[in-house]
């Protein structure tokens, strides 16, 4: 009397699976899930240098719109390197936060954040330089 | 428990304000712009779109695919912007 065979597969842990469709791998590929709220810590942050980056591109548009429609190339240029700067914060955002996430699921150290001091001293020096030299002609 | 909620709810919020103001922003700069400009202020309103779809209230669990999708549509409103002000001048 030939039987029904009964295959039952084990099913897949919740923890494997999610480190398996969670987007990017690189970020949630190893390591253990960190506390939530460092987490959402690091999404506010990364929320926070997007409307930064909001921030300067408005900065830039409304430069351009104010100055009217015969406006100088230099305001033309402060409003193309707000905006190019605008854009630089919003895809470097990114890195950054996969960066501290992949750091805190492994439980190492934040990662520095000093490049990107650096990175805004020198714009803010070079967009103080500009609006003196527009100010002051 | 209940501070992690009100993180996850504060977390949630500043998702929206941040695509909400991305999408304000595109669609000033969609209407004072053409061609190739418009075009990238589109792909940033759909990406910002996208973003307020995936934080709807009950989706879980979180990933990066909002962050990549909110990131783009920053750059894309940028670059937008930039070549608006540059065909302008």
């Amino acid at each position: 009397m030939g039987g029904v065979r009964v295959v039952v597969s084990r099913p897949e842990r919740p923890a494997a699976r999610e480190r398996q469709t969670r987007f990017p791998r690189s970020v949630y590929g190893d390591g253990e899930e960190p506390d939530y709220r460092f987490s959402l810590a690091n999404e506010r942050t990364f929320l926070s240098w997007l409307r930064t980056s909001i921030g300067l591109v408005a900065a830039g548009g409304a430069v351009a719109v104010f100055d009217g429609p015969d406006r100088s190339a230099l305001s033309t240029g402060l409003a193309i390197i707000l905006t190019v700067l605008g854009g630089l914060a919003a895809l470097l955002a990114w890195p950054r936060w996969a960066s501290v996430e992949r750091a805190m699921r492994r439980g190492r150290p934040l990662p520095g954040a000093a490049i990107t001091l650096l990175g805004i001293s020198i714009a803010i020096a070079v967009i103080s330089t500009v609006v003196l030299a527009v100010a002051l002609r | 428990m209940t501070d992690l909620g009100l993180a996850h709810e504060r977390t949630r919020l500043a998702c929206w304000r941040t695509a909400l103001s991305t999408l304000a922003l595109v669609l000033a700069v969609a209407h004072r712009s053409s061609g190739v400009p418009r075009l990238a202020a589109v792909i940033a309103g759909c990406c910002a779109l996208v973003v307020l779809a995936m934080n709807r209230p009950g989706s879980a669990p979180r990933d990066g695919t909002a962050f990549a999708a909110l990131s783009l549509a920053t750059a894309f409103l940028s670059a937008s912007v930039a070549l608006t002000v540059s065909k302008s001048q």
